[in-house]
């Protein structure tokens, strides 16, 4: 049976960005669901990067396990997974995209396809999607950051396949308003496909307004989780972030009505 | 813009004619002794004479390719433009493998100095200042570029300081040897099972390069995306260390330390048919070889009344200055 939908599973999972290092977050039960967007909000250092790669199968938890459940009933956990099967299950766009310097942008997206069965009317979709047509011929190195951040994207939107989990951490970061709207309505296709994505965002209005589900991280605990509308309430806002950044936040971003 | 892969072919196919060109120049060009001391001569060699030229033109061809290789499997396996068997140390580190088994053969009468069997010590060698160099270059985030490359220059002081206490140990008779060959040299009469070993070591570097090109393009990328692309990492950087080293070590065995060919071969590689690898592996082999065939050329008439020039003396010489170049045109940037 093929798989049209994979749900993340962590159950009382601990993490820890290095084997030395001390554990970042502890005991965390939490599922994020195929069809919906589920973004990972906490403040700086929290632990949002080091989850994200654990749930990619790239950091072995400190105790715990994270699972993925196929909708042919089948679980497997991500690090026990071969690095072609773990491709077609999960795509990762890390934080910091890295684009090595004298690759084309068309040749950049198709790295994304690797490990996968060769697809380039795919890779041009992942390239159309990000309105990056234009630039297909340009060297990458030539990009600005947000025009590099667009073909991260689409590199993972090009290793996705239908079914799987896409995990982004800070996918908009680099994006402006108009490239932010595009990226968002492009991922929330991908969800409305049956994929599952887990995405951390740092700026609560546009997390508040992408996801459908909110996972609220707050020193070493994940505090709440759930739809949008019951987790991200001003009270249990301003006691993770504090009032004074609540305030600032729906003032700079015009989102205030988002955290009632 | 990215240039199409028809230009970028026949960029690669112009890189070839060079070097051919540059082998057929060397074949008809060589040093005669006339009245008047030596002169260089542009003519069909005698029959004796050939067999000393091709002989030459096989090294110079096999060790810059060896050294283009392994320059840019250094340079993608730690995503460092800086990156050389010389830069590294590993050139250094060969050498005083070697240096250490000839003081070994002399002193003991172990015979790992010469023909095939010098590619151990010097392979050894090798190997371990890579190591030294990647430790002290490893950083959380993964292998600074800018460490790798000090600590490469450290690395190869240090061996530099042992070499010359290894020729202070050496008999009188057997000095002379260790110093022409460290400066580097283009054996007309190179040793054949050595030759052959580099060369198939090159020939099979170059299809498995290109067999594997695209998982060197994913290494490039971060850690964490080139292995959630599928590439799994560790297996590849070793056999991308040991391909690297094993390739130096020849190169070394076979002209000694020969400097800037495996930093610069890349580069030219790059600039001429891109950054993927399927045409790159290629690329920095012809363009290794490229290099040394003109290098051997343009030594020819270079004589200061003790001979030749040592073809290690023309390419720091001449790659030093051009090293320069590249870091001031930018043509390092867009790494790491």
């Amino acid at each position: 049976m093929v798989v049209t939908g994979t749900r993340v599973i962590l159950s009382q999972a601990s993490f820890a960005p290095t084997p030395r290092s001390e554990t970042v977050l502890e005991g965390v039960d939490a599922k994020a669901e195929p069809g919906r967007i589920t973004v990972v909000v906490g403040a700086n250092a929290v632990g949002k990067t080091t989850m994200l790669r654990s749930v990619a199968g790239l950091l072995r938890l400190r105790s715990g396990r994270i699972v993925l459940e196929g909708d042919d009933g089948v679980s497997v956990e991500a690090h026990r997974l071969p690095p072609r099967a773990r491709a077609a299950r999960i795509a990762l766009l890390s934080q910091r995209v890295r684009l090595p310097a004298g690759f084309g942008v068309e040749e950049s997206v198709g790295m994304g396809r690797h490990a996968l069965p060769r697809n380039p009317r795919r890779v041009r979709d992942a390239i159309e999607r990000f309105a990056l047509g234009d630039l297909r011929f340009r060297s990458v190195e030539t990009l600005s950051v947000g025009q590099q951040q667009r073909v991260g994207l689409a590199r993972t939107l090009a290793q996705h396949e239908p079914g799987g989990v896409m995990l982004l951490d800070e996918p908009f970061a680099a994006l402006d308003l108009r490239e932010t709207a595009r990226a968002v309505a492009v991922l929330r296709g991908v969800a409305a496909a049956g994929g599952t994505v887990l995405a951390s965002v740092h700026d609560l209005g546009l997390a508040a307004r992408f996801g459908n589900d909110v996972w609220l991280l707050d020193r070493g605990r994940l505090v709440a989780a759930g739809e949008v509308a019951e987790v991200l309430n001003r009270p249990r806002l301003e006691e993770v972030f504090g009032s004074e950044a609540i305030a600032l936040a729906g003032l700079a971003g015009g989102v205030s009505e988002a955290f009632e | 813009m990215v240039r199409p892969y028809r230009r970028r072919l026949a960029a690669l196919a112009m890189l070839l004619a060079i070097a051919v060109f540059a082998a057929g120049l060397r074949f008809l060009i060589g040093r005669e002794w006339g009245e008047s001391g030596w002169r260089i001569e542009f003519a069909w060699p005698a029959e004796g004479i050939a067999g000393f030229r091709i002989g030459a033109i096989s090294v110079a061809a096999t060790v810059g390719a060896a050294l283009g290789l392994s320059g840019l499997l250094l340079q993608t396996l730690l995503r460092n433009p800086l990156a050389s068997p010389f830069v590294l140390g590993l050139s250094s580190g060969a050498t005083l493998g070697l240096a250490i088994a000839m003081l070994a053969s002399v002193v003991v009468g172990l015979g790992f100095a010469e023909g095939l069997g010098s590619i151990v010590p010097a392979f050894a060698g090798a190997i371990a200042t890579l190591g030294v160099v990647s430790l002290a270059g490893r950083r959380r985030e993964g292998l600074d570029p800018l460490t790798l490359v000090l600590a490469g220059v450290v690395i190869s002081s240090l061996c530099g300081a042992l070499l010359m206490l290894v020729n202070h140990l050496l008999p009188p008779g057997a000095r002379g040897d260790l110093v022409a060959w460290t400066m580097g040299r283009i054996d007309e009469q190179p040793e054949i099972p050595l030759l052959s070993a580099t060369a198939v070591g090159c020939i099979a570097g170059i299809g498995l390069g290109m067999a594997g090109a695209t998982r060197l393009d994913v290494a490039l990328l971060g850690e964490d995306e080139a292995r959630s692309i599928g590439v799994p990492l560790g297996a590849l950087r070793w056999s991308m260390l040991l391909g690297a080293g094993l390739l130096a070590a020849c190169a070394v065995a076979l002209a000694g330390p020969i400097a800037f060919v495996g930093l610069v071969a890349p580069h030219l590689g790059r600039i001429l048919v891109g950054s993927g690898h399927r045409l790159l592996v290629p690329a920095s082999a012809v363009a290794g070889a490229a290099l040394l065939l003109v290098a051997d050329l343009a030594r020819q008439p270079i004589d200061f009344g003790a001979g030749r020039l040592p073809i290690g003396v023309l390419t720091a010489l001449v790659g030093g200055p051009v090293f320069l170049l590249l870091l001031r045109r930018g043509r390092l940037e867009g790494w790491s």
